[in-house]
């Protein structure tokens, strides 16, 4: 069974004045989260992946499609106990301590008094708060303010979790963090679907991917799905004593050259040529630094996919 | 279009709560109607503060005062019987309502009318527009209600003549007023005040019309002055001598005239030396003003 | 029930949190100036002044904060997009908006009451005598504030803030209105002008029903039926606009 079905969700905002144009944000989105699954969410900014989580939430109406959150429809608030939700950039009550926070989000959830003062040590040390239990959230910094979004997401140990854009404003020590405890939550059979434009993060922990450029689904499945096939290899070679551009072979092979004073980096289009670039390299009596071959990646799929669109 | 995924009859409950609502209001209001007509609108407001206080208070919205507070007078003034208690009250409003909106003419003037009026507050309606002609020196109206109170409510001819004086040396007031003023002063045995009025008018007004009206009541003054001016020479002439002059020329001999007046209308003084009155060949009837006290 | 009081008393605790009862300070200072000064100026009447002035601040402070807070209390929850958060929380948008509502009210009748006692406590110290009117003329007090916040919470679900803060001022004023126009039109208008009047006197709320300051400092008491009815008015009226807003808010996109 799907935690999350969106079939085919269109959402245009309708002009305020019969003068101005209509926006389409969202056009024929479908995809699906299975239970369990970590999703990942890919699109730059402004390609909808918002718009799409505050559909998922009731926030916003769609246009046309339909959209099944955890066996409901979504919008309805009885599925919510069962829901956590960090928006992108958020901003909290700061006139409330740490703590306070969380008390006020445990009690929205439903939970008792006393689940929720066990809960709130656990969620803090978690998300790395501990010192920060009695402070106002006016006095944290930006990677504080996202570590306490999570943990008011946590709450109440939701089954399905949506994260908008959780690791931004967090350093990379902070971004792995986020990392492990996303891969905790699957341990734990949590279902999450989060969005980033950053694809390291992706590359790493889905389990599924979806790609979003200006409102439409580009491509959807697994990060090996998506890049076999889609992507040639490629290798980089790099050599001191040359210059790329004078060697015959490399002038014509080399898919990009880069040189900077005597050393020279070229980009090969597969294995195929490998042999007769460094046969003429050596010809010309360079020095070999590095050969690194190079797996299709998600960040040129990406790439590739919204410039084709663009 | 698939259907939009959301619990879409959420809002009929809260229609239908809407709508007993707003019967439960219209049922509370009506009642509330009911109770509020057995309370008299001056008990609901029967503590005016003080003007200058409310002046204060008011911050910058003075005016804004002023008008609303404008407004209850004008409905207390409507109620079909005012009570001399209602009279006071609007009194004490208007004076309130004029010092906050020290300009407020029109307040002044309806107030004035009104005290004396659907009230009897002469007394009161005088202060008023004192107040006012104080605050408004530029308005002609305001001394000219004072000069008709003055001569209806308590026929001081004298000071009804001094206030119309006022008002018609007003720039803007109608040259009718200075006739007014000028038969005013006149009954007020002031005909010398009459003359120059009229004269410092006419000598003003640019409309040859209103000229040609001046003039005429001009002459008129001119002709009541002279005629007051024998009147008293005559009288002397009869404690000095024991007996009427027989001709006009005998003032002028005993040296109580320095000479004969010229008849302004080219007419002459005619001498009764009977009645010992004199009147002019051109002018049948002398400039009075003839009134009814109240009550009267 | 239980998530909507979370919500009244997270909106309390932010209310007390943003110094909002700092206004007390200053109705004390001018409650106590005002008895003092006005004691060496004016005879006889200072007892009225005093109850005047009072009345009217507490008034004043009531309205200013129903309005100005009234209209943040939902937008700037969106303008800040903690609603966000809030209604993917397993609670209705109409308790939220309720929720909302109520802990703002928790705040004006409590500080109604403070001020009130401020207001009591200066009178009694001061020797003035202290009618039982008074208490009629604040419990109507916060009935008129009690409504007009449910307005801007009305309006602050549809509009911005400074369009919500001038229609609700535009209510009160007109509320005030109503009763004096019906009286003028219907003693010199046409029958349209008249009809317009009377729809005007029952679609706006007559805030002129609620305000017995000017009577009660005068130390007239109301009528206890009329004192109920004109309560059960104002809360009915405040009712229906937190239906419309409830209304308005369930359709809104965030």
């Amino acid at each position: 069974m799907n935690a999350i079905t969106i079939e085919r969700v269109t959402k245009v905002y309708e002009p305020l004045w019969p003068w101005h144009r209509a926006s389409t944000v969202l056009s024929d989105v479908s995809l699906s989260v299975a239970k369990g699954e970590i999703f990942g969410f890919l699109g730059h900014n402004g390609a909808g992946k918002t718009t799409t989580m505050k559909i998922l939430l009731g926030l916003l109406r769609p246009t046309s499609g339909k959209v099944d959150v955890l066996g409901a429809p979504a919008g309805d608030v009885a599925t919510h106990s069962q829901l956590g939700y960090l928006p992108e950039a958020p901003y909290f009550y700061d006139y409330l301590t740490a703590e306070e926070f969380l008390e006020f989000y445990g009690k929205l959830a439903g939970m008792s008094r006393d689940a929720i003062q066990c809960r709130i040590p656990i969620l803090l040390k978690q998300v790395g708060l501990q010192e920060a239990q009695d402070r106002q959230l006016r006095k944290f910094s930006k990677g504080m303010l996202q570590r306490i979004g999570l943990a008011q997401a946590l709450i109440q140990d939701p089954a399905l979790v949506v994260l908008d854009e959780p690791m931004s404003g967090l350093d990379p020590m902070g971004r792995k963090e986020v990392r492990d405890l996303i891969i905790n939550l699957r341990e734990q059979g949590k279902t999450v679907f989060f969005s980033t434009h950053i694809l390291s993060d992706v590359e790493m922990i889905c389990d599924r991917v979806g790609i979003l450029a200006k409102g439409k689904m580009l491509a959807l499945g697994t990060v090996e799905e998506l890049v076999d096939g889609q992507l040639a290899e490629s290798i980089e070679v790099v050599c001191d004593g040359v210059i790329g551009t004078q060697i015959e072979p490399v002038r014509r092979l080399a898919l990009r050259t880069l040189q900077s004073g005597a050393r020279c980096l070229m980009v090969l289009p597969g294995h195929e040529c490998l042999d007769e670039i460094l046969e003429a390299l050596r010809r010309a009596g360079a020095r070999l630094v590095s050969i690194i071959p190079h797996k299709g990646s998600l960040e040129e799929l990406f790439v590739h996919k919204s410039h084709g669109e663009g | 279009m698939t259907p939009v995924a959301r619990p879409a009859k959420q809002w009929i409950p809260l229609a239908v709560l809407g709508m007993g609502l707003c019967a439960g209001i219209v049922a509370t209001q009506i009642a509330l109607d009911a109770t509020r007509a057995g309370i008299p609108k001056l008990q609901r407001m029967s503590y005016l503060p003080d003007g200058t206080i409310l002046k204060v208070a008011a911050l910058g919205y003075r005016e804004v005062v002023a008008d609303v507070l404008w407004l209850q007078v004008i409905q207390a003034m409507g109620d079909k019987r005012v009570s001399t208690e209602t009279g006071q009250w609007i009194y004490r409003a208007l004076d309130v309502v004029t010092t906050l909106d020290p300009k407020f003419v029109r307040a002044y003037e309806a107030g004035a009318h009104a005290l004396c009026s659907i009230v009897v507050m002469p007394q009161e309606s005088n202060q008023l527009l004192e107040k006012g002609i104080r605050h408004n020196p530029h308005e002609w109206r305001l001394p000219f209600l004072l000069g008709i109170n003055h001569f209806f409510e308590f026929g001081d001819n004298q000071k009804a003549a001094e206030a119309m004086a006022m008002a018609a040396r007003i720039p803007g007031a109608p040259e009718i007023i200075a006739r007014l003023a000028a038969k005013l002063l006149v009954s007020a045995k002031s005909p010398q005040q009459a003359v120059e009025l009229l004269a410092k008018v006419y000598e003003e007004t640019p409309d040859d019309n209103v000229k040609t009206l001046l003039e005429q009541r001009l002459r008129e003054a001119i002709v009541e002055r002279d005629l007051a001016m024998f009147e008293d020479a005559i009288g002397r002439y009869q404690a000095q001598y024991l007996q009427r002059p027989a001709r006009l020329e005998q003032l002028v001999q005993a040296g109580l005239l320095r000479e004969l007046p010229q008849e302004p209308f080219g007419g002459q003084y005619q001498y009764n030396a009977d009645t010992g009155e004199v009147r002019s060949s051109e002018i049948k009837e002398r400039m009075r003003m003839t009134f009814r006290k109240r009550g009267q | 029930m239980e998530r909507l009081l979370a919500v009244a008393v997270n909106t309390f605790r932010e209310t007390l949190r943003d110094k909002i009862l700092y206004n007390l300070v200053l109705f004390a200072v001018l409650l106590i100036g005002s008895s003092v000064l006005l004691g060496t100026l004016t005879i006889g009447e200072q007892a009225r002044i005093v109850n005047d002035l009072g009345l009217a601040a507490i008034n004043v402070v009531a309205v200013i904060i129903a309005i100005f807070i009234g209209i943040g209390l939902v937008s700037k929850e969106i303008e800040r997009r903690t609603i966000y958060t809030l209604l993917a929380r397993p609670i209705t948008r109409s308790q939220f908006v309720l929720g909302k509502y109520l802990g703002l009210a928790l705040v004006i009748l409590v500080n109604i009451g403070i001020m009130f006692a401020m207001f009591l406590a200066t009178m009694m110290l001061s020797g003035h005598p202290v009618h039982a009117s008074l208490f009629q003329a604040v419990e109507l007090m916060m009935v008129e504030a009690l409504l007009i916040m449910a307005f801007a919470l009305l309006f602050s679900t549809f509009t911005s803030s400074v369009l919500s803060a001038t229609l609700t001022l535009g209510i009160y004023v007109i509320g005030h209105l109503t009763s004096d126009l019906k009286t003028i039109a219907e003693k010199n208008a046409s029958g349209v002008i008249k009809s317009l009047t009377t729809t005007l006197y029952y679609a706006f709320p007559n805030l002129e029903t609620l305000n017995i300051k000017g009577q009660s400092a005068a130390g007239i008491s109301v009528d206890l039926g009329f004192q109920v009815i004109a309560t059960i008015y104002g809360l009915l009226y405040t009712g229906l606009l937190l239906v419309g807003a409830c209304l308005i808010f369930q359709r809104r996109d965030f």
